[in-house]
């Protein structure tokens, strides 16, 4: 990964990003303490410079300037805060204490009142740097204060004992902040380290399945974070991708594989149909007719199959619309009553009413359609029932029972299979794909088709003439 | 003599389309290509458009969008390949006025452009009361329905079947076509299901006259003649 790309990623962006917030906080709280800080060592310097100023004033006043110059020059603790001059008019210093004696001898202190305050009656505070050499250098903060006739006073105070707390802050601020930004950088290599890892997982397996590796899954690493909820997204979706392929690949073999059957019949007739013609050339167009005829179905044949296998690759019917079923099972009834009344067929129905359904409304037909031609082909005797109902379970049931021969039990499962026809329904027109086509519909709609037993001719709820027929159904889930 | 436009890529298709066309009546003009089809159909002086859904550039949907958007209102037949089930939903709602999924029998195709251009020519897609063909006369209000002097009683299904059939009287009209336009439904249903209705309603047409007014075309559908 280069340092330019790296520098672009999400996760260090966000570290530096935090780490520049961070300091300007810090740089605030540290600013505002500063001030407060600064403000309240003035003000405790100057109070204490006052206090001392009024002691010596009153030791002037009592016991006069000799008493004073002695008090100060004998105040010896080297240790002592506090720096006291006494100067005369000229400015010259007529003693000090010994804190001032060693500042002087250090060169630190000039020999005389600072320039600012010479001739001021009461000065304002005022604030000298002192630069001892070979040491740190520190500020003093006092007062000059003119006791009486040739004596002036200047106390002031060492503000380094303040400073002092105040540089530790400093450095303990600024150690933190380097500490931080080494920290932060680190963190963010880790993190990012981690992120970019994470996501080179993911685009590895896009990657392969861009080639063409359809198997390819991310690793998960249990983690139980969004990396992992993602990782976890992307295998489903691809499981779902390699499953929909898988059954269009089907689709598509099941596809050649069933019309290979109508097509070589197609053929054979085609091939009969040359050696008629070389015989008899009137039967031309005859036998023209006849192929057309066969082509269609065939045709057809292909329209099914086709619709059969998108149906099953899509997983679910296009075009879904709610609507009422009794009104689909009363178009079905009122298009094939008369079919199976010219056979000479009883055809009942019974529709519950309210029952609604979700689907495409053209398939259901379709699928409801084979059933009841199915019923009414292969039924010579009795008659057709048509129910529709509201099963136990909710499920709403389109289910249709005639009183034909019916199918044993061994061949119900293999009648719904593509171009399956049982030898005793060859002699009647069809391919085998009625049931097919509805078991898919069926599926299409979350429902399924159940072949039965047939129980008879169903009258008023009750079942009359038991034979052996067969019912059909179409379940579909309630909505 | 009704004009048609075919926006048909597949170039042989298109000339098989004209040709079926012509035997009926119809001239046929072609485009293979969207973009053409467009410019063609602008210029206006066709009754019905034929158009593909698959084509390289504009294909059938945007075409139609577009020409529905500038407000070309002619009726349009819409072709798509074999089971794409979804096509029949976009194309209508795109403004198709029929569909047709390949492939398709000549005849259907015919019968289609047939009943697309005459619902052209009546352009207000028949609000008329009585329908009238030969001796046979249909009152939309009363539905009351005489063959000459003789009154025909007809179960309600009956009814919006000869409608249909008087509406397109003298062409064909296939099975599928009725199954949609007098049932609603879309799906072929691979019997002779409407064969029966239609007999039901020949019998009772015809019954008792000479001549039959109801007639099986051979391989395509039915005719009502007056």
């Amino acid at each position: 990964m280069s340092w330019r790309s790296f520098l672009r990623q999400t996760p260090f962006r966000l570290t530096l990003l935090f780490i520049v917030v961070y300091a300007f906080v810090a740089g605030m709280i540290f600013g505002y303490f500063y001030f407060a800080n600064a403000a309240e060592t003035r003000a405790l310097t100057d109070m204490r410079v006052r206090m001392r100023v009024e002691h010596f004033r009153d030791i002037y006043e009592v016991q006069g300037p000799e008493a004073l110059r002695r008090i100060i020059a004998h105040d010896d603790s080297p240790d002592w805060f506090m720096v006291e001059q006494v100067h005369n008019d000229q400015g010259q210093v007529t003693a000090q204490n010994r804190r001032a004696t060693d500042l002087v001898s250090q060169g630190g202190l000039a020999d005389a009142v600072p320039m600012s305050a010479v001739g001021a009656q009461d000065s304002e505070p005022v604030q000298q740097r002192i630069d001892p050499p070979g040491s740190k250098s520190f500020y003093l903060r006092g007062q000059v204060v003119r006791l009486g006739p040739d004596t002036r006073l200047y106390v002031a105070m060492d503000t380094s004992w303040a400073d002092r707390g105040w540089h530790m802050g400093v450095k303990a601020i600024w150690g933190g902040a380097g500490l931080l930004i080494v920290l932060g950088l680190m963190a963010g290599l880790l993190i990012n380290r981690e992120v970019s890892r994470s996501v080179h997982d993911l685009m590895k397996v896009l990657d392969a399945v861009k080639e063409g590796d359809l198997k390819a899954r991310v690793v998960l690493r249990e983690s139980g974070d969004e990396f992992d909820a993602l990782a976890e997204r992307i295998n489903d979706t691809l499981d779902r991708m390699e499953g929909t392929i898988g059954n269009l690949k089907y689709a598509g073999d099941a596809i050649a594989h069933d019309l290979r059957t109508p097509l070589s019949r197609l053929r054979t007739r085609l091939e009969v149909a040359l050696y008629e013609v070389e015989t008899d050339a009137a039967q031309a167009p005859d036998v023209l007719e006849r192929a057309l005829a066969d082509t269609d179905q065939l045709l057809r044949t292909f329209q099914t199959v086709f619709a059969m296998s998108r149906l099953e690759a899509q997983g679910k019917a296009p075009d879904p619309q709610l609507f009422d079923a009794q009104a689909l099972a009363c178009d079905m009834a009122e298009l094939f009553e008369p079919l199976a009344q010219d056979k000479g067929l009883a055809f009942d129905t019974e529709f519950a009413s309210n029952l609604k359904v979700y689907g495409n409304r053209d398939f259901l037909a379709q699928a409801l359609s084979n059933l009841l031609d199915n019923a009414i082909k292969y039924t010579e005797n009795g008659g057709i029932t048509f129910r529709l109902r509201q099963t136990s379970g909710g499920d709403v049931e389109f289910s249709v029972t005639d009183t034909g021969q019916g199918v044993p039990e061994a061949d119900r499962l293999r009648i719904i299979g593509r171009f399956v026809r049982l030898e005793s329904s060859r002699s009647l027109p069809g391919v085998g794909l009625g049931l097919s086509l509805v078991e898919a519909v069926a599926r299409a709609h979350g429902g399924r088709l159940a072949i039965d037993e047939g129980p008879g001719i169903y009258k008023k709820g009750i079942y009359v003439n038991r034979g052996p027929g067969l019912r059909t159904a179409l379940v579909l889930p309630p909505v | 003599m009704t004009q048609v436009l075919i926006v048909e890529d597949d170039v042989d298709a298109a000339l098989t389309m004209q040709k079926g066309l012509r035997e009926a009546n119809i001239h046929a003009t072609l485009t293979h290509d969207g973009e053409t089809g467009l410019r063609a159909l602008r210029a206006g002086a066709f009754d019905v458009v034929i158009l593909d859904r698959m084509m390289p550039g504009l294909d059938g949907i945007a075409l139609l969008e577009r020409a529905r958007q500038e407000g070309i209102d002619i009726p349009v037949l819409f072709l798509s390949a074999l089971g794409e089930l979804e096509d029949r939903v976009y194309g209508l709602k795109a403004g198709a006025d029929d569909y047709l999924t390949k492939p398709y029998a000549i005849v259907e195709l015919v019968a289609r452009v047939e009943a697309l251009a005459r619902r052209k020519d009546n352009g207000t897609g028949g609000l008329e009361a009585v329908l009238k063909v030969g001796a046979l006369e249909m009152n939309l209000i009363t539905r009351i329905v005489r063959r000459g002097d003789q009154e025909i009683d007809l179960q309600p299904r009956e009814f919006q079947l000869l409608e249909f059939l008087m509406r397109n009287a003298g062409r064909s009209v296939t099975r599928t076509m009725l199954l949609e336009k007098v049932w609603a439904y879309h799906f072929d249903p691979q019997t002779n299901v409407i064969d029966v209705h239609v007999s039901r309603l020949r019998a009772k047409l015809d019954k008792g006259f000479d001549r039959a007014m109801l007639h099986t075309v051979r391989g395509e559908g039915y005719q009502l003649l007056p």
